[in-house]
């Protein structure tokens, strides 16, 4: 199952940087496959990305809202909402632990064998706070004198946005170096963070900090598929908590909001007590005339 | 299938197709399309 996932992270991450020409062209991809959001965390501005990111793109639809407003048009972000929400409601973070670029760079970070540690479950709400905060309160209401709100999350934090964006784009337009400034430090300051938080800590960014793991975490309670745990067959011999890189207990709450359900801890049970399936509809109440 | 989950799919479902006939293809093609100076830290 295991190497089932790391082939699909892996092909998914080809397929969403599949534009190869940008040494040659434009420094990004123009093409209109830009028009279609990405289900993971992917910097629009990553030189071989050709899909766009949903986070950055939602951020600028806040940011302008005010003034597409005035000017008739109603762009509220509704379309990456119902896209996300529609991903969420069927598998819930299924794309954190099968489709996000950057999860696939956290997972091959983690292989780096130093000593692990624990995450305190104190950092647990963190990533809700980035969402409200820094995706949505900030762009919406921190306006600039143009009447324009920025995308804060790409600007203060996104280490996807440094690392795949930034970075690539300073080595092939070196001019850009003229412009960069205290916000690129202040990013590249939290993308070390980030980079020595994941080799110690599995899945540092996704637990902590990452506002569509937050949002997709949301749907993992009601998502039509999702991980469900057999009490009958559990001997309690923890193997499926071991094996969490996101820390949680299957056992205990197998529909935890920390989930990413990448099925490692399917993939740990040796008797079957825990499954990715159809969610069960609510047992109807047993009539007389079935019982008999 | 649980009717909670049916329902926000249909409401998600709306949302999309309210997105789409609002024209956001375009705007987040505009933005998709144009080097972020946020991501890159400039300011």
């Amino acid at each position: 199952m295991n190497r089932l996932r790391r082939l699909v992270q892996t092909l998914f991450a080809i397929i969403t940087n599949a534009y190869l020409l940008f040494p040659f062209g434009s420094a990004i991809y123009q093409g209109p496959l830009k028009s279609l959001c990405t289900p993971g965390l992917h910097c629009y501005s990553c030189p071989s990305a050709v899909l766009s990111c949903p986070v950055g793109a939602f951020q600028n639809m806040l940011g302008s809202l005010r003034l597409s407003l005035q000017s008739g048009v109603f762009h509220i972000g509704s379309l990456v909402v119902g896209y996300l929400g529609i991903i969420g409601v069927l598998s819930g973070r299924f794309p954190c632990g099968w489709l996000c670029p950057f999860g696939l760079i956290q997972d091959l970070l983690h292989k780096i064998p130093v000593p692990k540690l624990q995450l305190p479950s104190a950092f647990n709400y963190l990533r809700y706070v980035v969402l409200v905060v820094l995706v949505i309160l900030l762009p919406l209401f921190w306006l600039d004198d143009l009447g324009m709100g920025q995308p804060w999350f790409c600007k203060l934090l996104c280490p996807s946005g440094t690392l795949t964006g930034a970075l690539p784009l300073l080595v092939i337009k070196p001019a850009l170096w003229q412009n960069i400034g205290f916000f690129f430090w202040h990013k590249i300051f939290w993308l070390l963070v980030i980079i020595i938080g994941t080799v110690v800590i599995s899945r540092f960014f996704c637990r902590i900090l990452c506002p569509l793991g937050a949002f997709y975490g949301l749907f993992n309670r009601v998502s039509f598929f999702c991980l469900q745990f057999d009490e009958e067959k559990c001997v309690h011999c923890l193997a499926c908590e071991r094996r969490c890189p996101t820390g949680c207990k299957p056992y205990k709450d197998a529909n935890s909001t920390a989930c990413i359900n990448c099925m490692r801890c399917i993939e740990a049970c040796r008797f079957g007590a825990l499954a990715f399936q159809r969610r069960p509809t609510a047992a109807a109440p047993r009539t007389d005339k079935a019982r008999s | 299938m649980p009717k909670r989950s049916l329902w926000l799919l249909i409401l998600f479902i709306l949302l999309l197709l309210l997105g789409l006939n609002s024209g956001e293809v375009a705007s987040i093609l505009n933005s998709g399309t144009s080097i972020c100076l946020s991501c890159i830290g400039v300011g």
